[in-house]
């Protein structure tokens, strides 16, 4: 065991009554504002009698449609809090440009002291990529895989639940450590020996890396379940050349997490070991190699980066050809660019550190692996300008988001391709060039993601969201991303390092209040989103869909009802053609409907796997701050809470054939009639009760 | 999901298990690690030999052990297994073999030559 | 590819079936066998990335002035470890003969016996790093000591947890006999412990025998 810095006692760890800070304004704020929605929340619940919904419908429940559910919302609400740390960076610079740059707060220039801002950023990347982007893909695979190859839900209903349960259970711990201790301060990457006990002796590099430890096995196991599911579950005449493209991109994407997080969890594991047992792996001494985290931590990193790429381009090839009125132009070629990238991001990784120094050869051979990515990619964006070409184009929002998720592809693809020319690299290495470069490309996901949900909320609440206020919250988003990253490309031309507290010229100031200008309207874009939601959901009896939200939609999930039942096809349908919804509409067979209906079977609800999420936030706890017994009891809580299981019997409840034709036909009748029930209990837990 | 199998051990992928196939697969294991083994102590060949030799030995071990222990085929019941197994193994490959290359070199630029001796 | 109708692959609307004829028998056996299969794949880049690591942990700059590959993993030691898991990968595999020929009582004999020598190989892998560290060959002394006692640690974290399932089956073959849900967790574990064996092929090779070459 290591020495560690501070008390340290058998019963709470490491864990004292100081580590909770009272005394920082910030974190005290934020803790009235997270401990006002708590209160609101469970007022709420109590007031409507939401509690036994939300542990049957929601807590409890194995149906991919929920679980997608509640991965989205675990994303939205940890994109906020990493969108509130991307407010505070750029504020914090703002006011810290230049040695004659007031300080407030016990900071010596701006308002955050350099130990609070670098656990700001630290968090900011952690939170984005792993807890806010990772989930809200997680969440759209598992809510419109199933769906599209026609299934009645994932192969592993149960290990689905694991995951998510994993998943939450991570991002809650990076959660806990701003109320409760501190975070990492070494970055998103943390890097090594940075984050070795001798530099960060206290308790945040502990907190990022068991966030992601535990999250990570979310991930593999999600990516288990989704690669089986699309293997082994597609719908009959659901060949590989039928499947939607979205299907492609989510196989292409969980390869890429089943194999790359093993890695990651290699390399925080190590380091771990480090830190408790006080082994050498990336220490500077006893033959210790610290670049040897950085390539672990790049293998996985890399391909993560076309993890939370992949479906977004599978989104936006569902999104243009809908409101293209067109089929996918070159779906094959598609196909075998998704497949390509895949591989291709397995031999790239050396790029994030060109300057390690490995010499002209090792360089030149991930110069060159590098830009064989931009070959596919360019494909895919050619491809989607011909499906766009002479089609009939709605400029709707998920439209509007997805075609300028191509120009956010095109600055930021291009700017990488800048990056991987060594010799620029050397150049721009650790500027906020590069910071701006890949936030170009990160802003696809985002805005594939919006457009995701613009596009399938009506799938799954019945309603569409308010359309004029959507593009306020396109136009004002697309402006702050503009201003805000091309303002950040010519900081980066100017040589500005990344990562500041507080920056020495006050040269680079006018270029950072553009920048700040242009946070002014993200904050304007999160607020007129939050407005959308509020009207959408008051005036959703106007905005009523029928199976067909968009009436000109191709794939197999806007078959069914909207919002989708528990059972999501009442019989599967024979896939007869690659957008199959598309031909059958466009052959008059879209009013078809089976001629009988037989016993659904379904899987039970079950609260196991969120007693695996308790049990594994217990130990991730305990591990943390050092509380040995806590550790032991919840590991072993655990392995028995699955030795228990693996003895239980039959798992799943069968629906009737005579039910299923009842809620089929009750469900037309009630479309028809009564516009304000339409809600469905999908959304019911979350909606304000409907005026009787 | 319910339990549709009335005899699951007459399942395709419990049917394919064979006496023969074990415990060849046991001696062909033990005979190929145990020539490894001698040629190591034997030092037959340069350090450069002998690592090929050995590697080239457990690939074949391995091999040897997917096919007979583990059943691996392209029948309908083990194709997926076989074939998922077969896109995995490059990035095995990548991993180990690209940062061994990344790292050799770099040592070979910034150290002395006694630190990079293994 | 069809470019006529614009859908690709489309076939003729008038004779097309629409519906399936019944739920189709998703065969639960296999879909269990695939998940678990891709789970292991999973761990393979577990030990790729410990190997990776191995790699680069075994240069003289690592080694810290410490006891090298050669002092520290004996190849005639390992060989014999070796023989030892192979035996209980074959006992292992004797029980699945007897699963398939539904026979629920040979089956847990063998697989009872299969677990002793597992025991008996976990064994020789703690007293293997138990005596290192009692020679002051600590995973505290070098990089290469921290690699090499990590690698042998996850492998016996591995085959332990092997054990612990190994112990679970015995206990639910006894219980509810051969059912779909025993047979498929027995095929799975079959999957886990052989392929223990498989790791420890590139174990004896890249760490045993190369350590000496």
């Amino acid at each position: 065991m290591v020495d560690l810095q501070g008390p340290w006692t058998p019963l709470l760890g490491r864990l004292t009554l100081q580590e909770i800070p009272f005394d920082s304004p910030i974190v005290f704020g934020a803790f009235a504002f997270a401990a006002t929605l708590a209160v609101i929340i469970i007022g709420l619940l109590t007031y409507y009698r939401g509690w036994g919904i939300l542990w049957r419908d929601w807590l409890t429940s194995v149906d991919h449609k929920r679980i997608g559910i509640m991965y989205l919302i675990v994303g939205g609400v940890l994109l906020f809090r990493g969108f509130i740390d991307a407010v505070m960076m750029r504020t914090q610079q703002v006011m810290a440009a230049g040695p004659a740059s007031p300080g407030y707060l016990g900071a010596e220039h701006g308002y955050l002291p350099p130990y609070h801002y670098d656990q700001v950023y630290g968090s900011h990347g952690t939170i984005m990529l792993i807890f806010a982007a990772t989930p809200i893909l997680a969440g759209f695979m598992n809510y419109l895989l199933p769906l599209q190859i026609g299934a009645r839900d994932m192969a592993f209903p149960y290990l689905n639940s694991v995951a998510l349960w994993m998943t939450a259970v991570g991002a809650g711990l990076v959660m806990l450590s701003l109320f409760v201790g501190d975070f990492s301060q070494a970055g998103w990457v943390g890097l090594t020996p940075l984050t070795e006990m001798s530099y960060s002796p206290d308790v945040g590099v502990d907190y990022w890396a068991w966030a992601l430890e535990i999250g990570s096995i979310g991930t593999t196991l999600g990516a288990v379940n989704i690669i089986a599911t699309i293997i082994k579950m597609r719908a009959p005449g659901m060949t590989w050349f039928r499947l939607p493209l979205f299907t492609w991109t989510a196989l292409t994407t969980n390869v890429i997490g089943l194999t790359a997080f093993p890695v990651l969890g290699v390399a925080l594991g190590l380091l771990l070991l480090d830190r408790y047992i006080g082994t050498h792996f990336f220490t500077t001494g006893f033959g210790g190699n610290f670049m040897l985290y950085t390539d672990l931590f790049w293998i996985w990193g890399h391909p993560e980066v076309y993890f939370i790429i992949l479906p977004a381009w599978g989104m936006m090839s569902e999104i243009i050809p809908t409101f293209s009125e067109k089929p996918l132009f070159g779906y094959t070629v598609m196909v075998a660019a998704t497949l390509s990238i895949g591989c291709i991001s397995w031999t790239v990784w050396l790029h994030h550190f060109f300057t390690m120094g490995a010499g002209p050869i090792v360089n030149v051979f991930y110069s060159i692996s590098t830009m064989l990515v931009s070959i596919p990619t360019g494909v895919k964006v050619f491809n989607w300008a011909f499906t766009m070409f002479r089609g009939r184009l709605t400029f709707t929002t998920p439209m509007l988001w997805a075609v300028s998720a191509i120009f956010m592809q095109l600055i930021g693809g291009l700017t990488g391709m800048m990056l991987a020319i060594p010799a620029i690299n050397y150049m721009t290495h650790n500027t906020v060039f590069v910071i701006a470069h890949f936030h170009c490309v990160a802003m696809v996901t985002i805005f594939a993601s919006v457009a995701g949900i613009t596009f399938w909320f009506p799938k799954a609440t019945g309603f569409k969201l308010d359309e004029a206020s959507g593009q306020l919250v396109f136009w004002l988003f697309m402006a702050g991303t503009f201003t805000v990253f091309t303002a950040m490309f010519g900081l980066g031309f100017d040589g500005m390092p990344r990562r500041l507290a507080y920056i020495p010229y006050a040269s680079w100031r006018p270029l950072m209040i553009v920048e700040e200008f242009g946070i002014l309207l993200y904050c304007g874009s999160i607020a007129a989103f939050i407005y959308q939601i509020v009207v959408s959901v008051r005036n959703r009896a106007h905005n009523l869909v029928d199976v067909d939200a968009w009436g000109t939609t191709r794939s197999l999930e806007w078959m069914t009802h909207s919002p989708v039942p528990a059972y999501n096809f009442a019989v599967i349908p024979h896939v007869n053609a690659r957008d199959e919804w598309a031909w059958r509409r466009d052959n008059g067979l879209a009013d078809m409907l089976p001629e009988h209906y037989e016993d659904i079977e379904v899987p039970l609800n079950t609260p196991v796997p969120m007693f695996l999420g308790i049990a594994t936030a217990g130990f991730g706890f305990a591990m943390v701050w050092r509380i040995w017994w806590l550790a032991a009891v919840s590991l072993a809580a655990v392995f028995i809470i699955i030795i228990i299981r693996s003895f239980g019997g039959t798992t799943g409840t069968v629906i009737p054939a005579d039910a299923v034709r009842r809620t089929e036909q009750a469900s037309r009748r009630k479309r028809r009639q009564n516009a304000d029930n339409v809600l469905g209990d999908g959304v019911m837990a979350f909606a304000v009760k409907p005026r009787a | 999901m319910g339990i549709d199998n009335l005899k699951p051990w007459e399942h395709p992928e419990i049917k394919g298990a064979s006496e023969v196939q074990y415990i060849s697969g046991y001696a062909l294991s033990l005979a190929l690690l145990g020539l490894s083994l001698l040629l190591v102590r034997a030092h037959a060949g340069t350090t450069v030999v002998l690592v090929s030799l050995i590697s080239f030995i457990s690939i074949l071990t391995v091999i040897a052990q997917l096919i007979l222990l583990f059943h691996l085929d392209f029948s309908e019941s083990q194709r997926w297994n076989t074939l998922t197994l077969m896109l995995n193994v490059p990035l095995l490959i990548l991993s180990v073999g690209l940062t061994s290359f990344m790292f050799h070199t770099l040592y070979t630029h910034v150290m002395l030559p006694a630190m990079t001796v293994r | 590819m069809s470019t006529t109708s614009g859908h690709g692959q489309g076939s003729d609307p008038s004779k097309a079936v629409l519906w399936a004829e019944s739920d189709h028998e998703h065969d639960i056996i296999s879909t269990r066998l695939l998940g678990f299969w891709l789970y292991m794949l999973s761990d393979s880049l577990i030990f790729a990335a410990l190997f990776t690591a191995y790699e680069v942990l075994t240069y003289n700059t690592s080694i810290a002035g410490g006891p090298t590959p050669a002092e520290v993993a004996s190849p005639i030691r390992a060989y014999i470890e070796t023989i030892v898991l192979l035996t209980s990968v074959l006992a292992f595999g004797l029980s699945m003969i007897a699963l398939k020929r539904d026979r629920p009582r040979m089956v847990m004999a063998w697989m009872a016996v299969s677990a002793l020598i597992g025991i008996g190989f976990l064994g020789m892998e703690w007293t293997e790093l138990a005596g290192l560290a009692a020679r002051g060959s600590t995973p505290q002394r070098s990089g290469y000591l921290s690699i090499f006692f990590t690698l042998i640690a996850v492998h016996g974290i591995h085959i332990a947890i092997g054990l612990l399932w190994m112990g679970v089956m015995l206990a639910q073959v006894a219980r509810s006999g051969l059912t779909a849900l025993v047979v498929y967790r027995m095929a799975n574990l079959k999957i886990f412990w052989l392929y223990q064996a498989l790791i420890w092929t590139f174990v004896f090779t890249f760490v045993y025998l190369r350590g000496s070459v």
